[in-house]
């Protein structure tokens, strides 16, 4: 061998084995080695400042704080306030940090399934007069007691409720099992208002109710059956089977699926709810930044609902979870969609449990209908959408001013109804 | 042959082996310079770039481990690639400095900071006012109050007629996410409660309410705008006295002066950088002085001393608490000036924080007359951290006391008169 080859292979063997010390850091956490960090380490020039650590700038603060701010703030909050500041820096609405208290209610919505106290058992939404009762879940204290949805809670034990926070009324109302609350609760509709003392239980949220669509515009005319979906929790496909099982017995010739104001839930529970209709068929597909393709399929074996024409409402509270679903029925040609542009929520998002049991949510990804379009809203600068959600087949809404539950001035329903009756036909 | 492969080999592994410590020692040198790299999650309090004052959470966790751990989840699981962490850093100060819920304590982004860097070298920038953004303590975060500190010499608000404690509630017609609007808020809730409203009357209020809200602006957003050189005339809506006011800023290109002597009267407008050396240049050879320091919003702490050790003899001239119900800690001068001096002072209701001490310090220690309005009453120490990428925070660090041990913090709950003396008035002045 030549000099000058042997030169050669040496530096060639010095090259390796400087990429390899210098790297060693990357490849161990499974990446390249970052040698465009070169030129900084030899002085050429300053480091970026492009991947400088949040951490580093919170930790610094914080340290500011504990050795110069007057007073004792409570460093708890402020890591919560500095991480969920972090995560809204991101500019996705739906990346956020969910506080240990959050955290139990997002828990709750997810599995149907109260979590650590008892309750009333309805679902509550803000008003500035104070909670109003959305649903009522089935043989919960509130059912049994005669709430309805559209009632008002003006007083929790007492105190008024009045533009207090929501969630603070909410842990005023909940409880240990077995201990009472006592409500006052003023009906619109009648203006009337009424004492109820009610016993707190550990409910099962109920998110899918069904009923035989009874309406001036169904009398006389072949029944349809009414199914309302109001969140994709893990339960909701059991959820479906009992409700579709009592309107199957009933001899129901169509079938209404509901789908207004569902703002999703579990992407799995979207999937096991298709397959009551769609077997062993692509139903979502997920990518997540490195491009790398997850496919949902339906499984087998579930299959429930076939033979009978389907009509889905939606309106632009239609999201996520819910969209998947009305997307893989929309695109199966399985249901005609009736109602409004949905929301067009296309990312998927995990959430990642912290110790301190606060929750990060995360969005990881897009997701795409079978035929692989995306739902994603695109929104110019003032948020008006330009593009996004699933196109109605029909559109219909809802006249405003129409009361949830009034079912007898419901255009999106009544228009939902008469194509089942010229498909029955 | 065989002698010169196995010599090769040897070369090679031995290059390798050299080139393989270089390249470690190159990285190790790297991460020790660049010091605001830092590898993901490796953060911890025992890094010694972290204070070491930081102790557990509740819950057992560092914050530390708690927010690099998420900190790196959203590198590596966020759907879109996170490269920025400046913008995250920026976003976790923002949001932590606010839970602070003090008025002192904040974020400011580059603008704005550039901004609070120009006040305090005699400047008027934007608008030409010094802001507070008062978070009153409430389970509603959105109850802040934007208040005018100072009105700044040559600024545009000035002209205007904007006043300190003006409360800036719109910008472009715009409502500032801010007590104002939160005070319609209840306004509407009360009169309803008190059925002074119908159903539909309420709803068609809450209705308006919440048009209102979405095209509101946040307060933090509000200030850069307020601090930042636009060229354009800015429409701003004052409450003043329970009345709301519009004025138009219009804009102005002040010249930045820390000190400057017209008519005998000596201003000083900031506490800024370089202040006490302009101040001993004009000072020179009077025995006979007249020192204005209206719409003065403070500055930094050392430049007021070194003003002070020009006017008034060595010892203590105040005190000040680090903590609320701590201790009185004397503030003192090292050096000193022992020529006596005439000195008049001349303050507003723009005179605040570490120019409050000032006057404090000259009226007790110099026997100073003062003339003009009371002071601010926010006799507080701010102090100002510089993140080298152009945006930078606030900390309230403490209270100021004059001599006598009487506050020159007004306390928040006080709306009328207060007994203590955070109010520097002509008639105070003859205590000292």
């Amino acid at each position: 061998m030549t000099k000058s080859k042997r030169t050669a292979l040496v530096l060639i063997a010095v090259l390796i084995g400087s990429v390899f010390g210098y790297g060693w850091t990357d490849l161990m956490q499974g990446r390249l080695p970052q040698l465009s960090t070169v030129p900084a380490a030899l002085g050429l020039r300053k480091p970026s400042s492009e991947n400088s650590s949040a951490s580093f700038a919170f930790l610094q603060a914080l340290g500011n704080i504990d050795e110069k701010f007057y007073g004792s703030p409570d460093r708890q909050q402020l890591t919560y306030a500095a991480t969920d500041g972090m995560m809204q820096a991101l500019k996705d609405p739906y990346t956020m940090l969910m506080r240990p208290e959050q955290a139990d209610r997002f828990r709750e919505s997810s599995t149907g399934t109260f979590v650590g106290s008892g309750g009333i058992g309805a679902e509550l939404a803000p008003d500035p007069m104070g909670p109003r009762v959305k649903h009522v879940f089935k043989n919960g204290p509130a059912a049994q007691a005669g709430i309805q949805p559209e009632d008002i809670i003006l007083k929790v034990n007492g105190k008024s409720a009045a533009g207090d926070n929501l969630n603070k009324v909410v842990s005023t109302i909940r409880g240990e099992p077995g201990t009472t609350v006592h409500l006052v609760v003023y009906r619109e509709r009648t203006k009337q208002t009424k004492e109820y003392f009610l016993t707190r239980a550990l409910a099962t949220i109920q998110d899918v109710y069904g009923s035989i669509l009874k309406t001036s515009y169904t009398k006389g005319k072949p029944q349809i059956g009414y199914v309302e979906l109001r969140k994709f929790t893990t339960t909701i496909a059991s959820q479906y089977d009992g409700e579709f099982q009592t309107l199957k017995e009933l001899g129901i010739k169509g079938l209404i699926i509901d789908l207004r104001g569902n703002g999703g839930g579990i992407m799995q529970a979207a999937v096991d709810l298709s397959a009551r209709f769609i077997e062993g068929k692509l139903i979502t597909s997920m990518k997540n930044r490195a491009g790398f393709v997850e496919s949902y399929v339906s499984p087998t074996g579930y299959l429930t609902t076939q033979g009978i024409p389907i009509v889905l409402l939606v309106d632009g509270e239609t999201a996520s979870a819910a969209e998947i679903f009305a997307g893989a029925m929309k695109d199966y040609k399985l249901a005609t969609i009736v109602g409004e542009r949905t929301f067009g929520k296309g990312r998927v998002q995990q959430t990642f449990p912290l110790r301190d049991g606060s929750q990060a949510k995360i969005t990881i990804g897009r997701y795409f209908l079978p035929l692989g379009e995306s739902v994603d809203r695109v929104v110019d600068d003032e948020g008006k959408m330009l593009s996004g959600g699933i196109e109605p087949d029909v559109k219909a809404s809802r006249k405003p001013g129409t009361a949830l539950d009034d079912r007898e001035h419901d255009e999106a329903l009544k228009k939902a109804a008469e194509i089942i009756y010229s498909k029955t036909r | 042959m065989k002698t010169s492969s196995a010599l090769t080999s040897i070369l090679c592994v031995l290059g390798i082996a050299f080139g393989a410590a270089g390249g470690t020692l190159l990285r190790a040198k790297y991460e020790r310079t660049a010091s605001s790299i830092v590898p993901m999650g490796a953060l911890a309090e025992s890094d010694p770039r972290v204070p070491k004052s930081l102790t557990l959470l509740d819950s057992g966790i560092e914050p530390g481990a708690y927010f690099s751990y998420v900190e790196g989840l959203l590198t590596e699981k966020f759907f879109k690639d996170v490269n920025d962490h400046t913008a995250l850093a920026h976003g976790a100060l923002d949001e932590m400095l606010a839970a602070l819920q003090d008025p002192g304590s904040q974020f400011y982004y580059e603008k704005a900071w550039s901004g609070c860097e120009k006040i305090l070298q005699g400047g008027a920038p934007g608008i030409g006012v010094d802001l507070e953004l008062a978070q009153l303590p409430s389970s509603q975060a959105m109850l802040t109050k934007l208040i005018v500190v100072s009105v700044l010499d040559g600024g545009s608000a000035k002209d205007a007629g904007v006043l300190p404690k003006d409360e800036i509630v719109k910008i472009e017609g715009r409502w500032i996410v801010c007590q104002e609007l939160m005070r319609e808020w209840m306004a509407i809730q009360r009169d309803y409660a008190e059925q002074r409203l119908s159903v539909d009357q309420f709803r068609e209020q809450i209705n308006k309410f919440y048009d209102r809200l979405q095209t509101s602006i946040p307060a933090g957003d509000a200030i850069e705008k307020l601090l930042t050189d636009s060229g354009q005339p800015v429409a701003i809506t004052i409450l003043r006295n329970g009345k709301l006011i519009d004025v138009v800023c219009k804009p102005k290109q002040p010249n930045a002066q820390l000190v400057a002597e017209s008519n005998g009267t000596i201003r000083i407008r900031a506490f800024g950088q370089g202040c006490a050396n302009q101040l001993a240049a004009a000072i020179q050879n009077k025995r006979k002085l007249v020192i204005d320091i209206r719409c003065n919003p403070g500055g930094y702490l050392n430049e007021v001393k070194q003003c002070l050790s020009l006017l008034i003899p060595a010892g203590e001239f105040a005190k000040y608490q680090k903590e609320p119900n701590g201790e009185l800690i004397p503030m003192k001068l090292d050096r000193g000036t022992n020529q006596p001096r005439e000195i008049t002072l001349i303050v507003d209701s723009g005179t605040a924080r570490e120019a409050e001490l000032f006057a404090a310090a000259l009226r007790d220690r110099a026997k100073a007359k003062l003339e003009g309005g009371p002071t601010f009453g926010m006799g507080v120490a701010l102090e100002r951290f510089d993140l080298k990428d152009g945006t930078g925070y606030t900390l309230t660090s403490a209270h100021f006391f004059d001599l006598h041990g009487k506050p020159l913090v007004q306390a928040a709950d006080q709306k009328t008169a207060f007994e203590f003396s955070p109010r520097i008035s002509q008639d105070e002045a003859a205590i000292g």
